[in-house]
């Protein structure tokens, strides 16, 4: 009966907390204040195994195409570059003012910092269901109500080759005529 | 209890990012090129199946298809020649060029195409980058292994603050060598 009334009494002041916490807006909200270190890694463990886990069963198509690298391209450069950048560009207003900040994709996952990728395989699968069902809360959108499963793996394969292309391979590959 | 807080306010700042709000230079639109530049692909080191080699070759073919392809050998070797001094490529404009070019230019003459290589070549390269040149007529004649190119063109632009309008004038003589045109002389003049 004691721990009854014990948890009980745990539950309200959590609940209490909670409730405080909501409706007295002492929380900071502003999006150029960063996390702790722990909450951020809280966050970002949390959807990368969320990520990994979803995607597990995903098959991967064969990337190596032109037409999917063309149709990728100028999707990329319409869709996502505002925000994920190209090459020869190291910021934009988006990825500046975004919290958390959406990572470069032009750069090689070698030099991404802070997550771990899996093999290519996997950021594959990662990449497609990151693109077709987007992240809450982070500014990502799920592109898979607009778009079909093709045309995302054509921007999985564009994105692929993203970090190996210069500014003006990149300029060839996503200009739309 | 901190932690409880940043997690709330994770989830309530995630909430209320927006798209919309960015501020960012105006001419960032006007700089976003709509058509594939292809005078600049690189292709070194890629070999042909390469999926990306084959996709720039698939862009760049159509802008061939409607420029360069169409054009006899004569006006794409001046077409080539032209596009060389925009784009500031020394070597492809050198080898457009006889060896013992003469060109007329300005009042004065350069008698080889090493001469013009190291004297008059970087400043028109430099001149030719930010004018905008268009072609107002050419008149293309082709007997045996010479031929004679001549052109009108109107340049416009700003050069060394100095507003430019005007048109000029192109005679060009090439001769076939060993199955290649290439340019003899040249007459500029404005």
């Amino acid at each position: 009966m004691k721990i009854f009334k014990l948890l009980l009494l745990l539950i309200a002041l959590a609940l209490g907390t909670t409730a405080t916490v909501m409706y007295s807006g002492i929380v900071n909200v502003a999006a150029d204040e960063p996390h702790s270190d722990f909450v951020y890694w809280l966050l970002e463990e949390t959807r990368n195994n969320s990520i990994k886990k979803a995607a597990q069963h995903i098959e991967v198509p064969n990337l190596e195409d032109a037409e999917l690298l063309l149709m990728g391209g100028a999707d990329y450069e319409f869709m996502c570059s505002s925000c994920h950048l190209k090459p020869g560009q190291s910021e934009s207003d988006m990825s500046l003012g975004l919290y958390p900040a959406p990572p470069n994709l032009a750069v090689s996952n070698d030099e991404h910092k802070g997550h771990e990728h899996g093999d290519e395989n996997q950021a594959d699968r990662n990449n497609f269901w990151v693109i077709k069902h987007g992240i809450k809360a982070s500014g990502m959108p799920a592109w898979g109500k607009t778009h079909d499963d093709q045309r995302i793996w054509a921007m999985v394969a564009f994105i692929k080759r993203l970090p190996t292309l210069s500014p003006e391979q990149y300029q060839i590959l996503t200009a739309v005529e | 209890m901190k932690i409880m807080n940043k997690i709330a306010a994770v989830l309530l700042a995630t909430l209320t990012l927006s798209m919309a709000a960015n501020a960012h230079d105006p001419k960032s639109h006007a700089t976003k090129a709509l058509k594939a530049d292809c005078s600049n692909m690189e292709h070194k080191n890629m070999a042909m199946d390469d999926p990306l080699m084959k996709a720039m070759m698939k862009k760049c073919l159509h802008q061939i298809d409607h420029s360069s392809k169409k054009m006899s050998p004569v006006e794409k070797t001046v077409h080539l020649f032209h596009m060389a001094l925009k784009k500031g490529k020394q070597k492809q404009a050198r080898e457009l060029l006889d060896d013992n070019v003469t060109i007329f230019e300005g009042g004065r003459v350069e008698r080889t195409a090493a001469e013009y290589a190291n004297h008059h070549m970087l400043a028109d390269m430099k001149y030719l980058a930010v004018i905008n040149t268009e072609t107002l007529e050419q008149n293309i004649k082709v007997f045996g292994d010479i031929a004679y190119v001549m052109s009108r063109s109107k340049s416009t632009g700003q050069y060394k603050n100095k507003d430019i309008n005007h048109e000029s004038m192109e005679t060009m003589i090439l001769q076939k060598t060993n199955g290649n045109w290439k340019i003899s002389h040249i007459h500029w003049s404005n």
